[in-house]
């Protein structure tokens, strides 16, 4: 029961009128804009880092906190109304939810994509104070070769296992490896893959890369296409559930936690595959299968949208305990821990335990904070939709300049940010993933150091690598992952969609 | 396909950096990135646009140095409001 002491203390440091002040905020800014169309969490976390430069840690990690549920819930909130989902996790809540939308049941919709992401929020957040812990005290036992096996894993389930094609997600994950090379070498000094140029001695930085990728990308992709932000479905009839509302809705919620969190804690990434299984489980289960598809049944927007962020809030526990990014959110968190110097893993869980229960807390407190301020304040994001598409875009890229700005302000950030954003528009043409190639960066450099540990302890010697029982139980699940699309197709998940 | 609307946007951070390097300043800067943006998306009120960018961009500028101390590149404007 120790946790429950350390979470108890976190929760007296989150509960300062300050940090309060702090998680609010994040909410507000992580909701505005989460809202905007295109952008998903992932972005938001981004271009919100600059905010958080100047607080202490565990202020500018609780107001990550409310960012993070913020962002999440502005998603749903573009994808029930303007059937754009931000990311591919928010696409089967976008299925039901811009049809009940469409038939003036927009309120209720997001109402229950609300309260099913709190009480999916709530469990999971439970679910990482219980599991962490544990997976710590199971990483102290990992020697590098095992956490080296690990991050392989992380790898091939990042790109390979839940895309849409293997090689293009591996291709995606091999450019961000190559830029994760590149920079002063930490163990000889040396600089690698620099071309004489001081300017990248520093290396690349993760939110220039999916700033670059996600935002600008996305403006480019959108303005070539001539695409306007899709039409916005006023919002209609009441705001509230009724009581045969809550009735069909509680179960999808708990359903679609159970669904999200085990994934999202494995160390897989995606939160499509739980989004999708919660989906069709509600279709089959429904009692009024005549909705969905035509006026839009609510427990497709309930059961999704409660899997995605208990998956989304499952991908802490191998951030925190292990220090494994298994999303492209994941990877810009630990980017931003990584600008106070931390390191999550076990390291941090033992030197430096108050800040994780702290932030651990925060996540209950801006998961409260975000019903109780954004139920009452719809309204208000759905104006932020009606700004026109020239204006929106204009203001998002200054925004994602303004990122590059703060952290760096040299030209040479702004032109790197410039080539990703040539980058991502051109992945974006054609239909390549970015998300691995942010988390091949982050954990790219990562993998390496383990790896040179290992081979520094057994002199050289590679067979090191598979000597250890679990790390060969880790490289044989990751060679399973990577067969696994070619045997089993993952079309199936596409045709249930209608 | 519209690789005009492209090149322009790809211009108009071209020509934010370019500000930014020659000392213009970070409102200027991001007021040019706004206007160009916007007019590859199909605007032309020039003068409104610019308006708006300028006003955000003042704004931002205000929220993010004085609010949140964070240093941002300063022209001859940015010395002005100090």
């Amino acid at each position: 029961m120790d946790s429950f002491y350390d979470l108890l203390q976190g929760f007296y440091t989150a509960l300062t009128p300050a940090k309060l002040l702090y998680a609010s905020l994040g909410v507000l800014l992580g909701t505005a804009v989460g809202v905007l169309p295109g952008i998903g969490p992932a972005v938001t976390v981004a271009l919100l880092l600059p905010v958080t430069f100047k607080l202490d840690p565990s202020g500018s990690l609780i107001m990550f906190a409310g960012i993070y549920y913020g962002a999440m819930y502005g998603g749903s909130t573009t994808a029930i109304l303007i059937n754009t989902p931000g990311e591919s996790a928010s696409m089967a809540t976008s299925l039901e939810g811009s049809l009940m939308a469409k038939s003036g049941r927009a309120g209720p919709a997001l109402a229950t994509a609300a309260i099913g992401s709190f009480i999916a929020g709530t469990i999971a957040t439970a679910g990482i104070a219980f599991l962490a812990p544990w997976m710590v005290k199971l990483a102290l036992m990992f020697g590098p070769e095992d956490y080296f096996a690990l991050m392989v894993l992380a790898f091939i389930t990042v790109s390979a296992t839940f895309g849409e094609s293997p090689l293009r997600g591996l291709i995606s994950l091999f450019l961000g490896l190559a830029l994760g090379l590149m920079g002063i070498d930490k163990l000889t000094g040396q600089s690698r893959l620099t071309f004489g140029l001081p300017e990248l001695l520093d290396g690349v930085e993760v939110t220039t890369l999916a700033v670059g990728l996600f935002a600008i990308g996305e403006a480019l992709y959108v303005v070539s296409q001539h695409r306007s932000a899709g039409s916005l479905v006023p919002l209609k009839g009441s705001l509230w559930m009724t009581k045969d509302d809550w009735k069909r809705s509680w179960k999808p919620w708990l359903r679609g936690t159970f669904f999200g969190f085990p994934i999202g804690a494995l160390p897989a990434g995606g939160a499509e595959i739980p989004t999708f299984l919660s989906y069709s489980t509600e279709k089959k289960l429904s009692k009024h299968p005549e909705e969905w598809g035509t006026t839009g049944a609510i427990e497709g927007v309930a059961g999704p949208e409660a899997a995605n962020n208990a998956s989304v809030a499952g991908t802490l526990v191998p951030l925190l305990s292990l220090g494994l990014p298994t999303s492209a959110t994941a990877a810009i968190l630990l980017a931003a821990f990584q600008q106070f110097g931390l390191n999550p893993g076990p390291l941090l869980f033992a030197e430096n335990a108050p800040l994780v229960w702290t932030l651990i807390a925060s996540l209950f407190i801006a998961n409260v904070m975000l019903v109780i301020l954004n139920l009452p304040l719809v309204g208000l994001w759905v104006q932020l939709l009606k700004i026109p598409t020239p204006w929106l875009y204009a203001g998002i890229l200054m925004f994602a300049a303004m990122g590059s700005i703060a952290t760096k302000g040299s030209v040479a950030e702004l032109l790197m940010l410039i080539a990703f954003g040539i980058i991502g528009f051109l992945m974006r043409l054609h239909d390549y993933p970015v998300a691995p190639m942010v988390v091949g960066l982050i954990l790219g450099p990562m993998a390496e150091s383990q790896l040179r540990r290992a081979l520094q302890i057994s002199v050289g010697d590679p067979l090191v690598l598979v000597q250890s029982p679990i790390a060969v139980v880790f490289l044989l699940i990751a060679a399973v992952a990577l067969l696994a699309p070619f045997l089993i197709s993952t079309k199936k998940f596409a045709q249930n969609e209608d | 396909m519209d690789w005009a609307a492209v090149i322009t946007i790809l211009a108009g951070f071209l020509a934010l950096t370019a500000c930014i390097a020659l000392g213009a300043g970070f409102i200027p800067a991001m007021t040019v990135l706004f206007v160009v943006t916007a007019s590859a998306f199909g605007r032309r009120a020039f003068l409104a646009d610019a308006g708006i960018g300028f006003a955000l961009a003042t704004l931002t500028y205000l929220l993010f140095s004085k609010l949140l101390a964070l240093s941002l590149p300063r022209g001859p404007l940015e010395h002005l409001i100090g």
